[in-house]
């Protein structure tokens, strides 16, 4: 039975993970390491090993190899109840013939800490569900049964809580707002939180360091912005946000930046902010950094500029327009514009030519799918 | 009523379907009413009337007049007691060995094999399976298995459990024996359709909440399968309360094994005592209702799911 | 008739209507709707008392088949060959329909009591049931007399023991006749008897109370059998026992099943227990081990003849009051009482004692072991010393005495 839990949080530690089911692998060498009090999510796409990590640092799974590690103590073999971690799950898992109240003093009960029945009244409060204890679960609605399975799991005040998805079910507006609550909440209680979502946005939003999963590793890691401004991996600058990327052999290479030849246009990457500085390699921009211009601007070193080509699709989306440029040899570009009135218009088919900052140029350690033979 | 516990699920809050009745609705109700009228109340109240009778004043044997005769209830009930006292006993004591033979069977079943659901159907037909064979077929094949010259009698005798002169068939045993043998698959069923649906997601949450693996089982496991543990328990119960194959002196029984059942038998086929024999049926229907509407209350089937 | 009928007269001119099964709409509307329901209910539930039945209908002439209920092993040919019965066919040109359908008297009883007691059909001509039972049936008047100027065998072959010392439930045999006669008496299973007890073989039935047997000790759930054994070897006359004698026996049964010296009291299958060990020694019918040893080829079970008696009962031929076949049911019945037709029975494996005089001669003739033996042919010293028949009771007796023994081998205290 676990006896310390740590108000303030625990550093979780996996080490060299390995997690195999009967015909494939679910988790691959994974390492990671999540400081305590820190937010953390763990972010993917649906198979990608995410939830299965979860349950590993849950107890629920048993690693096939690697160390898991709480506060200093290696806890891989420790059973789900011997381990201060708790969980908010998908499903939210509440018990159907328990009531609210008695659903939230379960793990209280467990542990026979005194007083339980007060400490998840106050639970129950901080999610403002307090006059709901008496309750069963399934006459809540979902929002509602969200906040129990939150406040079951905070009223133990785990080292460490997990929350598995736990906003999937709910539609966008009570998302946005259990979003912020949760923030707060983790704010106020400075747990340590392990929040796995394929939600970017949601990720981005809440989380004090993203770590992108694919394929059962860990493909880049770090504050949202550091994710968003310099991804290092295809997927990675992909599955946050758009991207248009470019791939050419390296034709010039100096003390600070890098360049490559794509369709007769040069684009050059800040040295320090490429992956690979030589042979073929992948060269990205986010779409909000590019502009195009009708014609072609006059512009120094310290902007990249390539074209013409064609506007092949525009979209309105608000705040900014998409614009979906064909340059011959380089392939579709996208340039969003922000809609402030700009004159004159640009009219679908016009030629213009696309530029952006070299500082705003990101290389990637891989290429694209179907450039590697290029 | 005491069998809604049967239905499991939760009350229909919704019945204006059924309010709003019309000819065909009646229509459709009506074969089915007129069976419950023809083959269960009629013979119900024809029990009734039977249990009320008086005996002819010529004495003939099997001869009685339409009466209102309580007195039959009086009688059984001063000359059965240890019959109907013993017949509850054994049923209890069935349904307890067949209970803890069930669960962890139907739990294996539905919970653990849900991974290779092959697995999971075979082991659910082996265990429906003796019961394509007649159910007195079975036992008497029982009886031979556990005859006094049968290795496992020869067994208990070395091992000092039966002194020399004593022997299992005919004793309380081998009759609870039988009967948790018998109606072991109408625990089974209703435990493992409940355990089937059994959501593991919340053993793992109680897990996860610090609940020990017992703890889970006591506090989450255990309670959601209340409804299963409930109509099996019926379905065992009672029919095992009434029967009288097994507690037979042709099958595992002696004289001192002899049930309620028993007893209907011997007054109705032997004794020709038709009123005697409707009154210990009519109190032997009365306890069971009574006993299962306290169950069923007790242990709250209306606060699960 | 009025004596077994509600008082109200309302409610008994409903239930006299419905008992005797013409319920107008008329008189259904005349009561009271609480008193027509009953009177429905009524109908359906047993009970009732005597009423004065009448012979239906003989339709024998122009309808040429009989129906005929018996008990198992009691036909030659039982795996539907029939011999016997097909020739009876070929030479009277009457179809037998014949049912193996009695393994007991009260739940064959059961199975046709409401017929029995309305005269109705009970779907069977002929039926052959023990001594008792018939008893029973010529009390309340659901059996036709016979008429003994069809069956010109019967009076020639009777045998003239059965038709008073073995007749005593029906004087003059007018009712009933009999199919064959049944012995009972002690019976053991020889090894197990000499391992348990180390004599050879039961002499008396008090060997049977040897504390060595305990447990071992089978009797039949026949009370007329167990207890007219037992009687016996009290010193009783069980053809003249007074109700004191009767329960003073019936209390040291009581007293054998509650010690435990008698484990098992049954009606049918307890060949089985003398086969597999549960039994080694108690009351049987002679017939059952006798056909049992035939059966497995050995001498593994020992029938003894104990000293102060055995008692002797019939299954008996009768013919319900609703049956439509008189004529052709006293056929066959007279069909069997030609000797040379039972001892064809009695050669084909019947091995019971035969109630027709002429028999024993063609048994011996043909197998002479068989037509020695006293079990199946018993002597006139044995039929005068050492058979004696279960005397008629009275129906009052009959339901006490059923009871007490019914509650003694369920173990009602």
């Amino acid at each position: 039975m676990a006896t310390s839990n740590a108000f303030a949080g625990a550093d979780l530690e996996l080490i060299d993970i390995r997690k195999d089911f009967p015909g494939f692998t679910a988790l691959d060498d994974m390492d990671l390491t999540i400081p305590a009090g820190q937010f953390f999510a763990l972010l993917g796409p649906s198979g990608c090993g995410k939830t299965t990590t979860l349950r590993i640092v849950a107890g629920l799974e048993t690693p096939t190899q690697g160390q898991v590690m709480l506060g200093g103590k290696d806890i891989t073999s420790a059973k789900p109840h011997e381990r201060p971690i708790n969980t908010v799950f998908q499903s939210y898992a509440l018990f159907p013939h328990m009531t609210v109240l008695d659903n939230v003093a379960f793990g209280l009960r467990q542990r026979k800490v005194a007083d339980a029945q007060k400490l998840a009244e106050d639970a129950l409060n901080l999610v403002e569900l307090g006059h709901l204890g008496d309750r069963r679960p399934q006459q809540l609605s979902g929002g509602q049964q969200q906040r129990v399975a939150l406040a079951r799991a905070l009223v133990n005040r785990p080292s460490l809580l997990l929350l598995d998805e736990p906003l999937g079910a709910l539609d966008l507006k009570l998302r946005r707002q259990m979003q912020i609550e949760l923030k707060a909440i983790q704010l106020e209680v400075g747990l340590t939180f392990l929040h796995v979502t394929h939600d970017q946005e949601e990720a981005m939003d809440m989380a004090d360091i993203v770590a992108v999963m694919n394929k059962g590793r860990i493909e880049q890691m770090g504050a949202p912005e550091v994710l968003y401004d310099r991804p290092k991996t295809v997927f990675v600058s992909k599955f946050l946000g758009q991207s248009n990327l470019f791939v050419g052999e390296v034709v010039e290479k100096n003390a600070t930046s890098v360049s490559i030849e794509v369709g007769g246009n040069k684009i050059t990457v800040d040295k320090k902010r490429a992956e690979k500085h030589t042979g073929k390699i992948a060269i990205g921009v986010r779409p909000e950094k590019a502009d195009f211009h009708e014609k072609k601007p006059k512009l120094g070193s310290d902007h990249i500029v390539i074209g013409p080509g064609e506007i092949i699709d525009i979209r309105f989306t608000g705040v900014s327009n998409q614009y979906l440029i064909d340059i011959p040899n380089v392939g579709e570009v996208t340039v969003f514009a922000q809609n402030v009135g700009k004159s004159p218009e640009i009219a679908l088919g016009a030629n213009v030519y696309v530029s952006w900052k070299v500082e705003h140029s990101y290389g990637l350690a891989d290429l694209p799918s179907g450039s590697e033979e290029e | 009523m005491a069998f809604a516990a049967f239905g499991g699920g939760a009350p229909a809050k919704d019945n204006s379907a059924s309010r709003k009745g019309g000819p065909i609705v009646l229509a459709l109700l009506l074969p089915g009413m007129i069976y419950l009228g023809l083959f269960f109340m009629t013979p119900l109240l024809s029990l009734l009337v039977t249990a009320l009778e008086s005996p002819d004043p010529s004495g003939a044997i099997g001869a009685y007049f339409y009466d209102v005769n309580f007195g039959n209830f009086l009688t059984v009930v001063t000359s059965y007691w240890p019959q109907i006292l013993r017949s509850f006993g054994y049923a209890f004591a069935a349904t307890v060995f067949a209970l803890a033979i069930s669960y962890p069977l139907a739990y294996f079943i539905g919970v653990k094999l849900r991974t290779s659901p092959l697995i999971q159907r075979l082991l659910l037909t082996l265990v429906i399976a003796p019961f394509f064979i007649s159910f007195l077929l079975r036992t008497i094949a029982w009886k031979q298995l556990l005859s006094d010259d049968s290795a496992f009698v020869s067994l208990l005798h070395a091992l000092n459990i039966l002194g020399p002169t004593q022997f299992f068939i005919g004793s309380d045993a081998a009759v609870i024996f039988g009967l948790t043998y018998n109606f072991i698959p109408f625990m089974t069923l209703p435990l493992f359709t409940n355990l089937e649906r059994l959501d593991t997601r919340l053993l793992e949450a109680a897990s996860d909440l610090y609940a020990s693996p017992n703890k889970v089982f006591r506090k989450v496991t255990l309670p959601l399968s209340m409804p299963g543990i409930i109509s099996g328990t019926l379905l065992t119960f009672i029919p095992i309360a009434g029967d009288y194959v097994n507690a037979s002196r042709d099958f595992l029984g002696s004289s001192k094994t002899s049930m309620i059942g028993t007893m209907v038998e011997a007054d109705f086929l032997q004794n020709w005592n038709y009123p005697s024999a409707s009154a210990l049926s009519v109190l032997l229907m009365g306890l069971i209702l009574v006993m299962v509407t306290f169950y069923v209350r007790k242990s709250g089937t209306d606060d699960l799911l | 008739m009025n004596q077994n009928q509600p008082e109200d007269p309302q409610l008994r001119e409903v239930v006299k209507s419905a008992l005797s099964s013409k319920v107008t709409r008329r008189a259904v509307i005349g009561g009271a709707i609480a008193t027509s329901a009953a009177a429905l209910l009524a109908a359906c539930s047993p009970g009732g008392g005597k009423k004065t039945l009448k012979p239906a209908k003989d339709i024998s002439a122009t309808d040429k088949q009989v129906t005929w209920d018996n008990w198992p092993y009691y036909m030659d040919g039982e795996d539907g060959s029939f011999p016997s019965l097909k020739a009876f066919q070929k030479e009277s040109g009457i179809k037998v329909h014949y049912n193996i359908k009695i393994d007991d008297n009260n739940t064959y009883f059961a199975l046709i009591k409401n017929q029995l007691a309305s005269g109705q059909d009970t779907g069977a001509d002929t039926m052959c049931l023990t001594d008792w039972m018939v008893a029973r049936l010529i009390d309340n008047g659901y059996v036709r007399e016979l008429d003994y100027s069809l069956m010109p065998n019967v009076t020639k072959y009777l045998n003239s023991a059965y038709k008073d010392q073995f007749g005593s439930f029906d004087p003059g045999r007018k009712y009933s006749l009999p199919w064959k006669g049944i012995i009972a008496t002690i019976g053991y299973h020889k090894a197990n008897y000499k391992k348990l007890t180390g004599k050879d073989a039961p002499t008396s039935v008090e060997d049977l109370w040897d504390p060595r047997l305990k447990g071992k000790v089978e009797v039949l759930s026949e009370m007329r059998d167990t207890l007219g054994v037992m009687m016996m070897a009290d010193g009783i006359d069980i053809t003249k026992f007074t109700s004191d004698e009767f329960y003073a026996t019936l209390d040291k049964f009581k007293k054998h099943v509650s010690s435990g010296q008698i484990r098992s009291i049954k009606g049918n299958s307890y060949i089985d227990d003398f086969k597999n060990g549960d039994a080694v020694a108690g009351i049987i019918w002679a017939g059952d081990l006798i056909g049992a040893n035939i059966e497995l080829g050995s001498e593994d079970l020992g029938v003894v003849l104990v000293e102060t008696g055995s008692t002797f009962a019939c299954d008996n031929f009768v013919i319900p009051m609703g049956s439509p076949h008189f004529a052709n049911a006293e056929a066959i019945i007279d069909n069997y009482f030609r000797p040379e037709v039972s001892a064809q029975v009695a050669l084909a494996g019947v091995y019971y004692v035969e109630p027709v005089d002429g028999v024993k001669e063609i048994v011996t003739a043909k197998e002479p072991a068989l037509g020695s033996n006293p079990l199946m042919f018993p002597t006139a010293e044995m039929f005068a010393t050492k058979l004696k028949q279960f005397r008629a009771l009275t129906a009052s007796e009959d339901k006490d005495f059923s009871k007490a023994w019914s509650d003694a081998s369920n173990g009602v205290v």
